[in-house]
C-alpha cells in the first residue's frame, strides 16, 4: 500500500475521441489557481473562477466548466485572458481521491469535489453535493503503477452534466 | 624561532626591485617553484555554453506513465512527460595579466624571468578548480532549480506525483556502514513517475581527511570495522580525494547518470584564454611584455541528482 501524492486533475481521454478543446476566456481579477484546477463560468459576469469544494444545496455554485492549463496569479484586472480547457461530459480526467483507497463500490457513484489550497480532489465522502462520477479506479485499468490498496488513490471521473451545465451565480 | 616574512614589491608589471636574487652574480643555480594545481572537481561539472552574459536553463524529459488497459475500440488514453525546473546563472567576466619591464630582464642573471609569467594558465585552473568546489561546498545551504537546497530530502520530482526525493544522508561518520547506507539510497532512488531510475553509486568522492577511510572500503576484502569473516562486497570502489572541499568529515556518492542529469554546469561565454598583451607600447616602450588570461564563466548547481552527502561526524 502506498499514500500517492495527490495533484490536480489530469485530462486522460475522451469517450468520443476527441482531444481536449481550448479556449481563450477573461478571468477573475483575484482568481488563484494551479494547473489542473477545475474552474467555474460565472453567469453574473462571465469570469472564470476557480471552483469550490461542492458544499452548495445546489449544483449552481458547485459548477464545473472548464479546466485551468498553467498556474494563475492574481492579475488584480478582470481584462486578462488565459487559455483554458473546455470540460465536456465525455472528457475522462484522473483525480486523486481526497483521503481514502478506492474500492469497486465506488464505480459508477457521484461524489463532490475538494478543493483545499488550490489543490483539487475527489471527496468519496461527500456524496451530497455531486459533481463527478467515478468511472472506476485506476488501479482497475492501470497495473503495478496503481493499487487498489493506495490510499489517496486515483481515480478515472467525469464530470457530471449537471455540474457542467449549472450557471454559477 | 619564526619564519622571516619574505616582503617584496608589489608593482603590478615585475620590476627588478622585487628580484632582487635573479640579479645575484653569485647565484649557481635558479629553480622553479610551480603552481601544480590539481584539477579535481572540474570533471563533475557537465560543461554548457552561453550565448549571453544571462545564462539560463532547462531540462526536459521522455519518461511516461505505465500503460492502461485498453480495448481495441476504446478511445486512446493519453499521456505526457513532466516539464522541467530552469536554472539560470550570470557570466562573470575574470581576467589577471602580468608583464616585465625592459630593465627586469636585461638584469636578469637566471634567464628565467619570461617563464616567470607562465603561471597565468595554472592561476585560471585553480580559480576554476574553487569555483566548482564552491559549488558543492555551499549545496547544502543554497538552493537549486526546485527551490529546495542542492543537498535536501524534499526535492520535488517534475512531476509531483511521484512526491520528493532526497540527495542528503543522515549525518555520520564514514564508515563501511554509512558507505553501504548512501549506495543503498542511491540505487533506490525514483525517476519523476517512481519507478527505478537506474542511478548506481561509482564513486567515492572525499575530503582529504577522510581519504584513508575511504580506501579502507575500497581495498577491504573483509567488512571493515568488524571482526567477522563476512566478505566485503564493494571492494574496489572507485576513490575520488577532492582537495578543495572545505568539510573534514563530509562524504559524497557519485552516481552513473548521463551529464545532462548530473546538476553541475560550468557556464562558459569565453573559454580561458591566454592573450599577449599590445607591449610596448607607445605610453610604456619599456614595459617588455605581458600577458593576460581572460574567461568569462559561471559555475550553476540545477538539481543534484547524480550526487549524494553524508555530511558526516
Amino acid at each position: 500500500m502506498a499514500a500517492l501524492t495527490p495533484v490536480n486533475p489530469a485530462w486522460v481521454r475522451n469517450t468520443g475521441g476527441a482531444f481536449l478543446e481550448r479556449k481563450t476566456h477573461l478571468v477573475d481579477g483575484e482568481a488563484v489557481w494551479y494547473a489542473g484546477a477545475f474552474l467555474k463560468q460565472k453567469i453574473a459576469d462571465g469570469l472564470l473562477y476557480e471552483a469550490s469544494t461542492s458544499a452548495a444545496s445546489g449544483v449552481a455554485a458547485d459548477a464545473i466548466t472548464h479546466i485551468a492549463l498553467s498556474d494563475l496569479t492574481a492579475q488584480t484586472v478582470d481584462t486578462t485572458l488565459v487559455e483554458v480547457g473546455v470540460v465536456t461530459a465525455e472528457d475522462i480526467f484522473e483525480i486523486n481521491s481526497k483521503s481514502a483507497a478506492v474500492t469497486r463500490a465506488s464505480n459508477g457513484a457521484s461524489y463532490g469535489l475538494d478543493v483545499t489550497s488550490h489543490l483539487h480532489t475527489i471527496d468519496t465522502t461527500n456524496a451530497t453535493h455531486r459533481v463527478l462520477r467515478v468511472v472506476q479506479p485506476t488501479w482497475a485499468e492501470r497495473d503495478f503503477q496503481d493499487n487498489s490498496a493506495d490510499t489517496l488513490a486515483r481515480v478515472m471521473v467525469r464530470v457530471l452534466a449537471a455540474a457542467i451545465d449549472a450557471q454559477a451565480a | 624561532m619564526a619564519a622571516t616574512a619574505l616582503y617584496y614589491a608589489k608593482t603590478g608589471v615585475m620590476v627588478e626591485n622585487s628580484y632582487a636574487d635573479l640579479r645575484d652574480k653569485a647565484m649557481d643555480v635558479f629553480l622553479e617553484r610551480s603552481a601544480q594545481v590539481p584539477l579535481e572537481g572540474l570533471q563533475f561539472f557537465n560543461k554548457e555554453t552561453a550565448d549571453t552574459l544571462a545564462f539560463k536553463g532547462t531540462t526536459w524529459s521522455n519518461v511516461l506513465n505505465h500503460p492502461r488497459r485498453l480495448s481495441d475500440t476504446d478511445p486512446r488514453s493519453f499521456d505526457q512527460p513532466a516539464p522541467g525546473y530552469d536554472f539560470s546563472g550570470t557570466i562573470i567576466t575574470y581576467s589577471n595579466a602580468v608583464a616585465i619591464t625592459d630593465t627586469m630582464e636585461k638584469t636578469d642573471r637566471s634567464g628565467k624571468v619570461r617563464s616567470m609569467m607562465s603561471g597565468l594558465p595554472d592561476s585560471g585552473r585553480s580559480f576554476i578548480e574553487y569555483g566548482c568546489a564552491d559549488v558543492i561546498n555551499n549545496a547544502g545551504t543554497t538552493a537549486g532549480s526546485d527551490g529546495s537546497y542542492g543537498f535536501a530530502d524534499d526535492h520535488y520530482h517534475e512531476d509531483a506525483r511521484a512526491g520528493t526525493w532526497s540527495n542528503t544522508e543522515s549525518a555520520g561518520a564514514l564508515t563501511s556502514t554509512t558507505f553501504d547506507t548512501m549506495r543503498l539510497n542511491m540505487k533506490k532512488r525514483k525517476n519523476e513517475k517512481g519507478f527505478p531510475m537506474g542511478i548506481n553509486l561509482v564513486s567515492l568522492v572525499v575530503p582529504l581527511d577522510k581519504e584513508t577511510k575511504a580506501r579502507e572500503i575500497s581495498r577491504a576484502d573483509k567488512i571493515p570495522e568488524t571482526s567477522t569473516n563476512a566478505p566485503w562486497v564493494w571492494t574496489g570502489v572507485n576513490v575520488i580525494p577532492w582537495r578543495y572541499i572545505t568539510s573534514t568529515t563530509a562524504f559524497y556518492g557519485w552516481g552513473d547518470l548521463p551529464p545532462a542529469m548530473w546538476g553541475l554546469h560550468y557556464v562558459v561565454l569565453t573559454e580561458p584564454t591566454i592573450s599577449k598583451l599590445a607591449f610596448p607600447s607607445a605610453t610604456y616602450p619599456h614595459v617588455k611584455a605581458g600577458w593576460e588570461i581572460y574567461m568569462q564563466v559561471d559555475w550553476v548547481m540545477s538539481q543534484l541528482k547524480n550526487m549524494h552527502r553524508n555530511a558526516g561526524a
